[in-house]
């Protein structure tokens, strides 16, 4: 897709405007329906930064891959300028100061920003229905949630309101709503991709990384915002070190694909789902892959690790939001009734928070303060040690592991909203790539029909620490034809 | 049936902690909600980890150490300074303008 829009802009078949014009007309389209978008900046801005692009096209000058070529950003990743609201209430009249590290690398690039997209609050959800700003809808069903927490994002992307996108991800936050709404999400090595300029959720999970329509397309914005970022730390030397496009050939021949028997034995597995991934393993392994079954002894404390850890972190990272240097301060408010700046403290976030990030924040200071910390922080990271291990192991013996992307397809907006533990068990596949800090991607598999809809259901490939482009290697391999 | 983990008095106290203000029905929900969460957390006591004997902070993705480097003050850019300036909620010319936190007696 990005490379057939490149081409079509070089050799001036289409003009960027005329791109980034057809794509804003499908968001003024559908997205009133849809939510996708938080923010869609000034046509005219847009229009004339794409006019540039066809100038220097009639020019005779080259651009590169990215460049003319609109698209969507998640509202937690700063763009210099414009508000950066995270879909909460306490935000909603932030301005970034500054671009993001991987902003700067695609305006570098030449890429061509839409507008901001949703997200649960703060990124903390699985559905966007933890949104202060309403729920972005699936668009192969507006009963059912677009996943979270990059659902605006994925949903943009599905929708073709935008070509490609970014999101997060702490958990599954690209992954899951890549599954539900049938696109392609990836989230690389921890350490691939600089966070500077996005707003942290749990800082030893945190990724950001690519929603597009295929794995070409995320493998080409991956090597744009891959990269070493000074302000960083995480990201090192070996940051952003990928291979070449055209190394991407999806050769299964001779690849070993981890099968982990407990991932397709696990209850609240939809049968449908089961069927659809398994019926795809065999197809791979026709194309000449080999199927290599595994254990992973430590998955079942996946997801309870990960959710001690990311409410620990994100009570920390949450710290910040006091509304004094910015965001919404009840001591300001007409009918304001705090007497004392503590009160300014409790009241601004008591106003400005939803319940979600409330229930995150608390439990996570629960896990961290005296006499807790040693059985639930403390304790998840030596746990956080054992499934590393694991994995450690198991990409000796293969050089991919298969799992299902999320348990079910979509589901419906409002079933899970009031049981936060229901919520939590959605993202029981995905966790691992980030407990485990390896890179992950989810791609289309399949379709599974419900209340006569036909809904698409996600599978997830988890790679090797640093072989982010060998994962997107056999990725491409098993990607359905178009 | 969830079995209590957390009391509604711990949950008042650590929204305390944590500068969050709740109703007595916002605490009676938080309640219910972590103590279903936390007992799900249980199972996690029953791993052994005893012969974990590190954990990341010396070793952030497998085979990578902790990366430091000095740090710097670099002067703010204007443009980036104004907005800063600008997100403030109540500004005094080129400064924050905070509630006093001492009390007047």
């Amino acid at each position: 897709m990005i490379k057939k829009l490149h081409q079509k802009i070089q050799k001036g078949e289409v003009s960027s405007e005329e791109i980034c014009g057809s794509y804003l007309a499908n968001v003024a389209d559908k997205d009133r329906e849809i939510n996708a978008f938080l923010d869609v900046f000034d046509k005219e801005e847009i229009l004339e930064q794409a006019r540039q692009v066809d100038e220097k096209v009639k020019q005779g000058k080259e651009i590169s891959l990215l460049e003319g070529i609109p698209c969507a950003i998640k509202d937690v990743i700063n763009i210099q300028g414009k508000k950066t609201t995270a879909a909460s209430k306490m935000m909603e009249n932030y301005v970034a100061p500054n671009d993001a590290g991987v902003i700067e690398r695609l305006k570098k690039e030449g890429a061509i920003f839409l507008g901001k997209t949703n997200l649960d609050e703060f990124a903390m959800g699985a559905s966007t229905e933890n949104s202060a700003f309403g729920i972005t809808k699936n668009p192969y069903d507006l009963e059912r949630v677009s996943g979270g927490s990059s659902g605006g994002s994925a949903a943009a992307v599905a929708a073709e309101m935008a070509p490609w996108a970014l999101g997060t991800d702490t958990g599954g936050s690209i992954r899951q709503p890549s599954a539900f709404c049938g696109v392609v999400g990836f989230k690389g090595t921890y350490g691939q991709v600089s966070r500077w300029g996005v707003f942290p959720m749990a800082t030893s999970y945190d990724q950001v990384g690519p929603i597009a329509q295929s794995v070409e397309d995320a493998a080409i914005i991956f090597k744009t915002i891959a990269g070493k970022d000074e302000r960083d730390n995480t990201t090192i030397e070996k940051s952003g070190q990928v291979g070449e496009l055209e190394e991407l050939r999806g050769d299964l021949t001779g690849r070993r694909i981890g099968y982990v028997k407990e991932f397709f034995e696990k209850e609240g597995l939809d049968k449908d789902v089961k069927e659809i991934v398994e019926r795809r393993i065999k197809e791979a392994e026709k194309a000449g892959a080999k199927v290599v079954e595994i254990e992973l002894p430590n998955f079942k404390y996946s997801l309870a690790t990960y959710y001690l850890m990311i409410t620990s972190e994100v009570s920390s990272n949450m710290a910040r939001i006091d509304g004094i240097r910015f965001g919404l301060n009840e001591g300001l408010l007409p009918d304001s009734e705090s007497k004392s700046l503590l009160d300014i403290y409790k009241k601004s976030r008591a106003l400005g928070l939803g319940a979600e990030v409330k229930r995150r924040i608390i439990l996570g200071t629960y896990a961290l303060s005296a006499g807790y910390y040693d059985a639930y922080y403390k304790k998840a990271q030596a746990v956080r040690e054992l499934i590393k291990n694991d994995l450690k192991k198991a990409f000796v013996e293969v050089d991919c592991i298969i799992a299902p992307t999320s348990p079910t397809p979509a589901f419906k907006i409002g079933d899970k909203i009031e049981n936060p533990l229901a919520m939590y068990l959605a993202d029981i596949y995905t966790v691992t790539a980030n407990v485990g800090m390896i890179p992950a991607i989810s791609i289309p598999a399949g379709w599974a029909e419900r209340d006569g809809k036909k809904l698409p259901v996600g599978m997830q490939l988890l790679g090797r620490w640093w072989d982010d482009w060998k994962l997107l290697d056999i990725a491409k391999g098993m990607e359905l034809g178009e | 049936m969830t079995e209590k983990v957390i009391t509604i008095k711990d949950v008042e106290y650590t929204a305390d902690l944590a500068r969050i203000e709740m109703t007595a029905e916002e605490l009676k929900k938080m309640t219910e909600d972590l103590n279903g969460v936390l007992a799900y957390f249980k199972d996690l006591q029953e791993a052994d980890t005893s012969a974990v004997k590190k954990v990341n902070h010396y070793e952030m993705v497998e085979g990578e150490r902790n990366h430091f480097r000095e740090d710097e003050v670099e002067p703010a850019k204007k443009e980036v300074e104004g907005i800063i300036k600008d997100n403030f909620p109540e500004r005094s010319g080129d400064f924050l303008a905070v509630r006093s936190v001492l009390d007047k007696k």
